[in-house]
């Protein structure tokens, strides 16, 4: 029994090796590419450094000044708003989408065809959009003024992208154009899991579409959707290529795309206060940790109330036996 | 085994969270042939922000002198890496440094340099040249540009770090015929077809319109008046060379270590001349609101632009360095035939032969070269040695090879007719030259090497470029007139809160603000 009971545990722990030998090349990649840097920004946001040269400790000083510095609050503010215009445009157009593709009634056909269509633009590079959309947004050269001057439709020359309001905008535009195609592929395949039976029965019971899509396709597709708001979330507090390429990379006009991200690319990468910049990427990873938390709260509620609940009957009745034992112990 | 791989883990992170890299001591290294050294196992790494070593053929020259069969590092193999500025040259070169796996060689413009010198990163090439029986020391000193070298020397211990080669001090580049539209007939405004015609402009315009901010924006208030779609300047960057407005410009920080009250006053006319130029649109506007860089930029150096609504607007003047004359305008500027009609330049779609044809056409001339208020320098290349290279012997020669080959340097600027540091070199270049034909026959070398006289190169510290960066963001938002920029003051109080974030350590409570 005894060697059985020992070569079992033997058995185990080979496995034990053999498994740990399997994950272990993905923990190395984690570790170095990963878990390393984070480490290192850390320490680096408690020092004064250049780039180059000595690393001096200067203890908390960087993160009090995050609370000092004017252009943290506008950083943040601006990236809130380019971010929250493409997010509401972006899941709006693919919910739209959806809804055209799942109607049982007109059976759009090809969406093989358009699917492809509308991902295209996530293919793109950051850089070449920006490049293109730089030169049709030129308010004095561009071909979009071009056109709308030949059309009549405006009389003076539009600063898509010299009036900070207008340079947001046109950035939020630009996402969204590159991103609504990504979410529409996500929500639809959440849909098509959906039985077409389904929606014939409720067309049939004399449903009109916004009652199917809230009923059916917003319900069917909620995981998928949490996921995209969530990861929209993360993506857009790190916005940065766009409002980084599209004009001076120091947030012209006005300061206006002058994200939190280009903020801490310019303090690292052009002014060398890699110290600072380090200290405000740590700052920037716990909001985003803290939206991402009160974010995944408020939509779970109903699932977290259901787990807190559970976890308290199982303690109670952990309870409720233990005092039992211990009465008939007794 | 799940406690060891912890325990392992973390020593390994505390291991290299803690790691410092440290330069070793900048000792001068041997620069004879290392005997015991297969050079043939070796390789030497070259890293710059352009590929001019290998287009101008300093390699391939270095490859001949010393690595081919029977030269003294046969067999060396040689790796060049080219990253330009734009896509992260300092980026990319700083880590390398800092982790001791920099290249042999690299370069850099003086900013850089002064960054490398004072993070050590940088041998002692003033040790190697005394070192070496082939180099003479104090004839290669009086031979170079004097605020060449001392501007690669380090304050650490007063020894050569870096050299360039070049000089690339700028100009204003007109079109003679549209500042002869324009002031023509005003006093002492040259005939036009008198002897040297484009230089005679030049010279007009260098004492009358050019030589201060405040007849630069008068000259610009001129083109506009005479014609409503004519514009001296594409855009208010071309004027940012002279934000001193003087040859003798004012440090960034002083001797204190500080941002300086003296050249915070020395910007204010320049933040005025800049507001004054601006404009929502192109017909409010002294400028013609092309970007530098932009396609339209570009487009207006030989051709009319035409704005979204359809106007169509021309620009007389750009503010380039050496380089740009070469590289930026000529390839812009109109060609002519045998009978000087302007030829249209090949488009995209055209034939090789047209292409070739238009290559060798004349070019129209009408281009002049003036000095701004203040002489200014624009790039240029300064190259040094890594000190902590295992091959500094090999990475010395390449230096001499570059630098001290006074024959190879004659003929390098032969073929690309540029500006080089070096006297023995521009001397005879600028004595025998015949003149530039796009600029009408001007002896460029000689205005670029009167204005590289004027240039004060110790007054440029580390600081200044993200101090002008930093600056120019406020200049900007006053310009376009953003809400809380309605005065210098505002401007100033906004760039003194970004250096006391971004600079603590040059800080200084007190600055002027007016």
């Amino acid at each position: 029994m005894s060697t059985f009971v020992s070569g079992g545990i033997k058995m185990n722990k080979r496995k034990d090796r053999i498994g740990y030998a399997f994950i272990s090349p993905f923990f190395l990649v984690f570790f170095l590419f990963n878990a390393y840097p984070i480490f290192f920004t850390l320490y680096l946001s408690f020092t004064r450094y250049k780039g180059y040269g000595a690393k001096t400790f200067i203890g908390a000083e960087n993160f009090k000044l995050i609370f000092k510095d004017p252009n943290v609050v506008d950083a943040f503010l601006n990236t809130i708003k380019i971010w929250g215009v493409n997010i509401f445009f972006q899941i709006f157009l693919a919910l739209l989408l959806v809804m055209v593709f799942s109607d049982i009634k007109y059976k759009v056909k090809g969406l093989g065809f358009f699917r492809v269509v509308f991902y295209l633009p996530n293919l793109i590079a950051a850089a070449t959009i920006s490049l293109v959309f730089a030169k049709l947004l030129d308010k004095d050269y561009g071909v979009v003024n071009q056109v709308l001057f030949q059309l009549g439709w405006i009389g003076d020359a539009i600063g898509w992208l010299t009036e900070p309001i207008l340079a947001q905008m046109s950035v939020s535009g630009i996402q969204t154009w590159m991103w609504f195609g990504n979410s529409f592929i996500l929500f639809m395949a959440s849909v098509q899991a959906v039985s077409k039976e389904t929606f014939e029965a409720a067309s049939i019971d004399g449903a009109g579409r916004f009652q199917i899509l809230k009923n059916i396709t917003i319900p069917s597709i909620k995981p998928i959707l949490m996921y995209v708001m969530v990861t929209g979330l993360i993506g857009g507090l790190q916005l940065f290529d766009i409002p980084f390429l599209i004009t001076d990379g120091k947030g012209f006009p006005e300061g206006s795309l002058n994200t939190m991200i280009v903020y801490i690319y310019n303090m690292a990468f052009v002014h060398n206060n890699y110290g600072y910049a380090s200290a405000l990427s740590f700052a920037l990873f716990i909001v985003i940790m803290i939206f991402t938390v009160i974010f995944t709260v408020a939509t779970n509620r109903t699932e977290i109330k259901d787990f807190i609940k559970r976890r308290k009957e199982e303690k109670a009745r952990k309870k409720m036996l233990v005092e039992k034992g211990s009465v008939s112990n007794g | 085994m799940k406690k060891f791989l912890t325990l392992l883990v973390l020593s390994l992170a505390a291991l290299l969270v803690f790691t410092a890299c440290g330069n070793q001591a900048n000792e001068a290294p041997s620069v004879a042939v290392d005997e015991s050294k297969d050079y043939s196992k070796e390789k030497l790494v070259i890293w710059s922000f352009t590929d001019e070593l290998d287009t101008a053929g300093d390699i391939a020259h270095f490859e001949a002198l010393y690595t081919a069969p029977g030269k003294p590092f046969e067999g060396l193999e040689l790796e060049f890496v080219a990253v330009s500025i734009q896509d992260g040259y300092m980026d990319k070169i700083l880590p390398a440094l800092e982790s001791g796996n920099g290249p042999d060689i690299f370069t850099g413009e003086l900013d850089h340099i002064k960054q490398f010198i004072e993070a050590g990163y940088y041998a002692d090439i003033e040790s190697m040249m005394e070192a070496d029986p082939e180099v003479d020391l104090a004839a290669e000193k009086a031979d170079y540009k004097d605020y060449i070298w001392q501007s690669g020397i380090d304050p650490a211990n007063g020894k050569l770090s870096a050299l360039s080669w070049q000089v690339t001090p700028g100009a204003i580049f007109f079109k003679v015929d549209m500042a002869a539209a324009v002031w023509g007939n005003e006093a002492g405004f040259p005939a036009e077809g008198s002897d040297d015609y484009n230089a005679a402009v030049t010279n007009w315009m260098n004492e009358n319109k050019f030589n201060s901010l405040d007849n630069l924006l008068v000259a610009q208030q001129d083109v506009k008046a005479y014609n409503p779609n004519w514009r001296l300047f594409p855009d208010d960057q071309s004027v940012r060379h002279f934000a001193a407005g003087t040859n003798d410009p004012q440090m960034w920080i002083d001797a204190d270590g500080k941002l300086n009250p003296a050249k915070i006053k020395e910007q204010i006319p320049y933040i005025n001349l800049v507001k004054g130029m601006y404009g929502e649109n192109i017909d409010s506007s002294l400028t013609a609101n092309a970007d530098e860089w932009s396609g339209p930029w570009f487009d207006a150096m030989d051709k009319d632009l035409t704005d979204a609504e359809g106007n169509t607007w021309q620009v007389m003047a750009y503010s380039m360095p050496t380089w740009g004359l070469k590289y930026i305008i000529e390839p812009n500027m109109e060609k002519v035939d045998a009978e000087g009609n302007t030829l249209d330049k090949p488009g995209e779609t055209a034939d090789q032969a047209t292409v070739d044809a238009y290559a060798a056409a004349a070019y129209k001339g009408n281009w002049g070269m003036a000095s701004g208020p203040n002489s200014y320098f624009w790039g240029g290349t300064y190259l040094g040695i890594n000190a902590d290279s295992k091959l500094p012997e090999v990475s010395f020669a390449f230096l001499k090879s570059m630098l001290f080959d006074k024959e190879r340097l004659v003929a390098r600027q032969e073929a690309d007719g540029d500006m080089y540091s070096v006297e023995s070199v521009m001397a005879p270049a600028i004595a025998g030259y015949e003149g530039r034909e796009s600029l009408g026959g001007m002896n460029h070398l000689d205005v670029f090497n009167k204005e590289a006289a004027k240039i004060n190169l110790t007054s440029v510290t580390t600081y200044d470029r993200g101090l002008n960066d930093l600056l120019g963001v406020h200049i900007t938002n006053y310009k376009q007139g953003a809400d809380g920029y309605t005065s210098v003051s505002d401007v100033l109080e906004a760039f003194y809160k970004d250096v006391q974030v971004t600079y603590p350590e040059i800080y200084v409570e007190g600055l002027p603000t007016e």
